[in-house]
């Protein structure tokens, strides 16, 4: 095969929705041979991992996965999603499948649909430690340290970033549609090619470049866009020597510039990646602009190392009770940060015995953004979040209600307004915000074989 | 303003990771990517954001693009309590404070 075209329809599944039409005329027009596109993000925080929730909006979910489903199906071409339900573990992949076979089911499809699970058990690596203060083989990614078992223990969920293996295993199975959970964004687009025998080099460098859609694109013209689903696919084309990316619709192009800064999104090293089983250096990579929209892209290299995985685990650290409030007195203001800590002091006190106990304050109009950074201090009015996190629900709120119930009525020195000193914004005044997690284990873990940590489940819908 | 931040194309900041914000500019002017070039380190971006320098990991530059990009170890991860932007979409201006300094 001398090409092999792939489109991303979309940077994210159910981030704002891909234009149908705009994928409907880049099937027509560039014939591609699979569809690939990630379906999460870590850059969520670790709350939705923990909790096992999605965080696109569920209308918009169902609209790309009917949209590229069905343009896949249509075409006879394999389509392979990453990161299922955002943060791609076990129950972000299920509650995937449930929404895959409601919309089959509706408009009725058969397909083969390949799910590949990348949640990691704590037995697995617990056994890896066999017994041992640490796991053997891993090394944060924060600080190189080791990931201790007494971590492993405590977490919620843990996942593991799968590359092209996997995937690679599940277009084996002869999948028309691949679910995968918890994959470099990166390596769902590369998958394909690199199973047709394209240079992995390339494949990472496409992939790497294409995983967030149309940002790898500048409009040069107006667009007409859907209203409300309203993503442009990008088409890359891969050969012996080189890709070409180009946008779905002309009003639009990869530029030698816009390729090269999409290396620079969210990543803090622009010429080296770090994929499982080797690194992408585009040290040497260049970039061609070959029409009005197209950029013909080279000379990056995959250098081969031993396998290793990104471990992403959570822990639950507590429960979450909030509150708002805004001041606009001079004189409090002047005196916040010594009120809350004399407040703070308080609770402590008070429910100290209850159970753990921390308060987060946010003093947006002073240095809620910025925090220690700020410079500029001068506030003529602050609004302050409350941020409680306790052992229980029942104690976080307690807390929280208590503490609103003293800063409205807490005597500072000056204070003239003793009606009460602040702008409640909200009744009620204390929202439950349920599980807080945090993450503790962004570790690589070294492993010989792929198939001991993700899980191919195929299912005839 | 009228320094360096104000002319630059892109000025943004964004989570790379749960651990680590990156710093990405493109110039507006040569002289402007010139002067930063030649006159930015760890110790001023360090400052600037209130952080260790040994925080700082590294500071890079691609001159066909007047570009440079800066990362820093965030000082909680995104997302944990007290994290004020779990995003770090919103952390340029230190930096450009810095570049209207150091561009002129």
């Amino acid at each position: 095969m001398p090409e092999v075209t792939i489109v991303t329809p979309v940077g994210c599944i159910g981030n704002r929705g891909v234009d149908s039409g705009a994928l409907t005329l880049a099937m027509e027009k560039f014939r591609p041979q699979a569809l690939a596109m990630d379906a999460g993000s870590m850059d969520c925080g670790p709350w939705y991992l923990g909790a096992g929730k999605e965080h696109s909006p569920s209308i918009n979910i169902d609209h790309d996965l009917e949209a590229v489903i069905g343009a896949g199906l249509q075409a006879g071409i394999p389509v392979i999603i990453g990161s299922a339900g955002g943060s791609g573990g076990g129950r972000h992949v299920d509650v995937t499948v449930r929404r895959i076979r409601r919309i089959a089911a509706e408009r009725g499809w058969h397909f083969r649909l390949a799910v590949v699970y990348s949640d990691i058990a704590q037995e697995f690596l617990l056994d890896l430690a066999d017994g041992g203060d640490t796991v053997p083989g891993t090394a944060s990614l924060a600080d190189g340290t080791a990931l201790r078992t007494e971590e492993v223990k405590q977490c919620a969920s843990i996942v593991g970033m799968m590359g092209v293996e996997p995937i690679i295993d599940a277009l084996e199975s002869g999948a028309d549609v691949v679910l995968c959970g918890r994959a470099s964004d990166a390596a769902v687009i590369a998958a394909y090619p690199i199973w047709k025998g394209f240079d992995p080099g390339l494949s990472y460098h496409m992939g790497d470049i294409m995983e967030c859609g149309e940002s790898a694109a500048e409009e040069i013209r107006p667009t007409l866009r859907g209203l409300t689903h309203n993503r442009i696919p990008i088409v890359g084309t891969i050969g012996s020597d080189s890709f070409v990316l180009r946008p779905a619709l002309d009003t639009l192009a990869c530029t030698p510039n816009s390729c090269l800064m999409h290396s620079f999104y969210e990543r803090s090293d622009f010429r080296l990646a770090r994929f499982p089983g080797g690194t992408l250096d585009r040290t040497d990579a260049r970039y061609e602009a070959i029409d009005e929209n197209a950029t013909r892209i080279s000379g990056a290299r995959f250098r081969r190392e031993p396998y290793s995985v990104l471990l992403e685990g959570v822990k639950r650290v507590g429960y979450r009770s909030l509150f708002i409030f805004g001041v606009r007195t001079p004189k409090m203001i002047e005196q916040l940060d010594a009120i809350l800590a004399d407040v703070e002091g308080i609770e402590q006190k008070l429910f100290g015995e209850a159970g753990e106990l921390r308060i987060h304050w946010h003093q947006f109009g002073r240095n809620a953004v910025l925090q220690q950074a700020e410079r500029e201090t001068a506030a003529v009015e602050v609004g302050v979040i409350a941020d409680v996190i306790a052992s229980s629900q029942e104690l976080a709120h307690d807390v929280a209600y208590d503490l609103l119930t003293r800063i409205s009525f807490w005597r500072y020195p000056g204070r003239t307004t003793t009606a009460g000193n602040t702008a409640m914004t909200f009744s009620p005044a204390v929202f439950d915000g349920g599980e807080v997690f945090e993450f503790n284990a962004y570790h690589a873990l070294q492993i010989d074989d792929h198939r001991r940590l993700c899980r191919q489940q195929i299912i005839e819908i | 303003m009228s320094g360096a931040a104000a002319r630059a194309k892109v000025l943004r900041s964004k989570n790379a990771g749960p651990f680590v914000i990156t710093l990405d500019v493109i110039f507006g002017t040569q002289a402007d990517f010139d002067a930063v070039r030649g006159s930015i380190d760890p110790a001023l971006i360090a400052q600037a954001y209130a952080i260790p320098v040994g925080d700082v990991i590294g500071i890079d530059f691609v001159p066909e693009l007047k570009a440079m990009k800066a990362s820093y170890r965030r000082r909680r991860p995104c997302g944990h309590p007290g994290d004020p932007d779990c995003y770090g979409m919103n952390q340029e201006q230190p930096l450009a404070r810095l570049l209207d300094r150091l561009g002129g």
